[in-house]
């Protein structure tokens, strides 16, 4: 490999990665945090028991819907996988001729327990909403967002092969680790960083991409199709939709059918149920596998007659390159993973999260003694230097702040769940601005310490309410004894990281060496 | 033209040739290989798309490598025109679903 073959690829490595850097440090945090989401779900909502037993949900579910709906076009039932409490529910009224059929009301969709009745729980958007947010991204609309997001991610691809190609001595350098050293530290813990977990970066990037093809990529269905539509319909089979034959039947019993199809499949669980014209004898109920039982996202589904509970169509199994797209989109939901296996996930999203801050400092520790004037930077460096702080250590307490609003503000609020967010933005956004007026180092340490002290207070917070980590305890409720543990663990993480920067003494070597502000070794520790 | 203005225009024009036209090169591509692979339309829509990121960042890397600006903008309109060729000579003989 040429030298200049290198060096042109370390500078893209270099712009590529700064550029999208912030907006790459936040989407891999929220989506790593994601792989959690459903116990996140649960621990905003604390009002909710655990997870209940699927089929009671359904039948549930079914008795609701037949007071509440029961002339309804559609009902969709997801029925609850191991850590959900409840089912959530929505409907789709009978359309009325002349008026627009309605999409996303309130007033069309519950969260229903086995014994028929909705739950009641805070309004909360939950674990959901980092979740979107990885993707969607908030307060803009959603399809640039996803643009956007793409194309970072598409930097973020170039920024791993121009990485590895810049890389010359990849495994010797793994296994170097120098203290203590400033420039070289971070160096060392960016190298480790990325190269540990080189094979999930890859990943988890292309995988990305693939979710989002159809939106960023649409060329190929176009050069094969005169409509893209007619692709779709190639890809997604689904039975033919049916009209109303206008002789009531009532529905048959759903849980032989769940049983049914879940036999079929060779004992998976069942994700969610559709009933299209319940009551009708036309009615038609089909049920889709969940996602959990297979590393690809496409499931199967079955439907039957919803009068006499015959089968009348199944899916085929997907093949060749339509397999692998959902198994790829499957390996980056990590939906199918076991506990193990989404700690080593959540793990790698960690190191990713440190691989990309750790980038974006080394950028300003290796300007730094470069400086002309040490003492006033260039534009460029202090919007870099301060960015960092507000993101690298802003974002972790703005989120930390979101979980904390869903236990401060009231649960009677107007428009709660949308407050919740507004606060985590509120805190993002003085934490911003506190980079850029504080100085740089005691900004970074009191950062991450208020970021410490405000995560190991949500366990406490519960405790004191009567509920939390001995109320889960008591009640076997593992998931939730797990949960205040890590949130404890990470918060002391997050002050010894502030502990750390705050004795970080850098040598002076130079005279022109400026007192260096840098958090180096800390965050790397942490990270080990 | 002084040196360093050439050499920065040099770096925008790498930038236009990788991300723009890198991309309008990569969808030509993609649609030729989506015309070219045998069998089940779908699958070969399927297929080609995704390998389509595989491409764009394989540009990329060549645009920045390349020994000249002008030579990364060469190579990725020819690939381009190639792309754009086959796919339009496919579709006008034998036409799409």
């Amino acid at each position: 490999m040429s030298a200049g073959f290198r060096q042109s690829q370390s500078s893209l490595h270099t712009w590529s990665g700064l550029i999208v850097g912030w907006v790459l440090f936040t989407i891999f945090l929220m989506g790593t945090v994601s792989y959690w989401r459903e116990d996140i779900n649960r621990w905003m909502r604390p009002e909710l028991a655990g997870a209940e037993r699927p089929e009671q949900v359904v039948e549930g579910a079914v008795a609701f819907l037949q007071d509440t709906a029961p002339d309804a076009k559609n009902w969709y039932i997801s029925v609850p996988g191991a850590h959900e409490a409840g089912s959530s529910l929505f409907w789709q009224p009978r359309p009325v001729e002349g008026q627009p059929p309605r999409r996303g009301r309130r007033d069309t969709q519950a969260l229903v327990g086995a014994d028929g009745q909705p739950l009641h729980a805070r309004e909360t958007r939950g674990g959901e909403f980092f979740y979107r947010f990885h993707f969607d991204l908030h307060y803009v609309p959603v399809l640039w967002a996803r643009w956007f997001v793409g194309f970072c991610a598409m930097a973020m691809l170039v920024a791993i092969v121009s990485g590895i190609i810049t890389h010359k001595k990849i495994f010797k350098d793994f296994f170097t680790f120098r203290r203590e050293k400033g420039q070289r530290t971070w160096l060392d813990g960016h190298n480790a960083t990325a190269v540990l977990a080189l094979p999930f970066h890859l990943m988890i990037t292309y995988t990305g991409l693939v979710t989002l093809m159809a939106l960023y990529m649409p060329w190929a269905a176009v050069a094969n199709y005169s409509q893209t539509d007619k692709l779709f319909e190639a890809l997604f089979p689904s039975v033919a939709e049916i009209e109303r034959a206008g002789k009531p039947a009532p529905l048959v019993d759903l849980v032989p059918l769940m049983r049914d199809a879940s036999a079929r499949w060779g004992g998976r669980a069942i994700g969610s149920i559709r009933v299209s014209e319940p009551g009708d004898a036309a009615a038609r109920v089909t049920i889709t596998a969940s996602q959990t039982d297979s590393i690809s996202v496409r499931t199967p589904s079955i439907a039957y007659s919803g009068a006499t509970g015959r089968m009348i169509w199944q899916s085929d199994g997907a093949q060749g390159a339509v397999q692998a797209a959902g198994v790829m989109i499957g390996i980056h939901a990590g939906r199918f993973a076991s506990d193990l296996l989404r700690w080593l996930y959540f793990l790698s999203g960690i190191g990713g999260t440190v691989m990309v801050a750790s980038g974006l400092v080394l950028w300003v520790v290796k300007r730094r003694e470069k400086l002309p004037d040490p003492m006033r930077p260039h534009f460029g460096f202090r919007l870099v230097e301060r960015l960092n702080i507000g993101f690298i250590a802003g974002l972790p307490l703005a989120m930390t702040g979101y979980l904390w609003a869903n236990r401060l503000l009231p649960v009677e609020m107007a428009s709660r769940a949308d407050w919740e967010i507004h606060a985590m933005f509120i805190v993002w956004g003085a934490a911003l601005l506190a980079g850029f007026l504080r100085p740089a180092k005691k900004a970074w340490v009191e950062q991450f310490a208020l970021t410490g002290v405000a995560l190991i207070g949500l366990p406490l917070h519960d405790l004191l309410g009567g509920r939390g980590l001995i109320g889960a305890g008591m009640a076997g409720d593992m998931r939730m004894v797990g949960m205040n543990m890590t949130l404890l663990l990470l918060g002391v993480a997050f002050l010894a990281v502030a502990r750390k920067v705050q004795r970080y003494r850098p040598k002076a070597k130079r005279v022109r060496k400026v007192p260096a502000i840098s958090p180096a070794p800390a965050i790397l520790e942490a990270a080990e | 033209m002084k040196p360093a203005r050439a050499d920065k225009l040099a770096v925008w024009g790498r930038i236009f040739t990788a991300v723009p036209l890198g991309y309008a090169a990569t969808s030509l591509l993609v649609m030729a290989v989506a015309r070219l692979v045998p069998g089940d339309r779908a699958q070969a829509a399927v297929l080609a798309t995704l390998l389509s990121f595989a491409i764009y960042a394989a540009l990329i890397v060549y645009v920045f490598a390349a020994s000249s600006a002008r030579k990364a903008f060469a190579v990725t309109l020819a690939l381009a025109a190639l792309g754009g060729g086959v796919t339009w000579i496919s579709i006008a003989s034998g036409g799409r679903l």
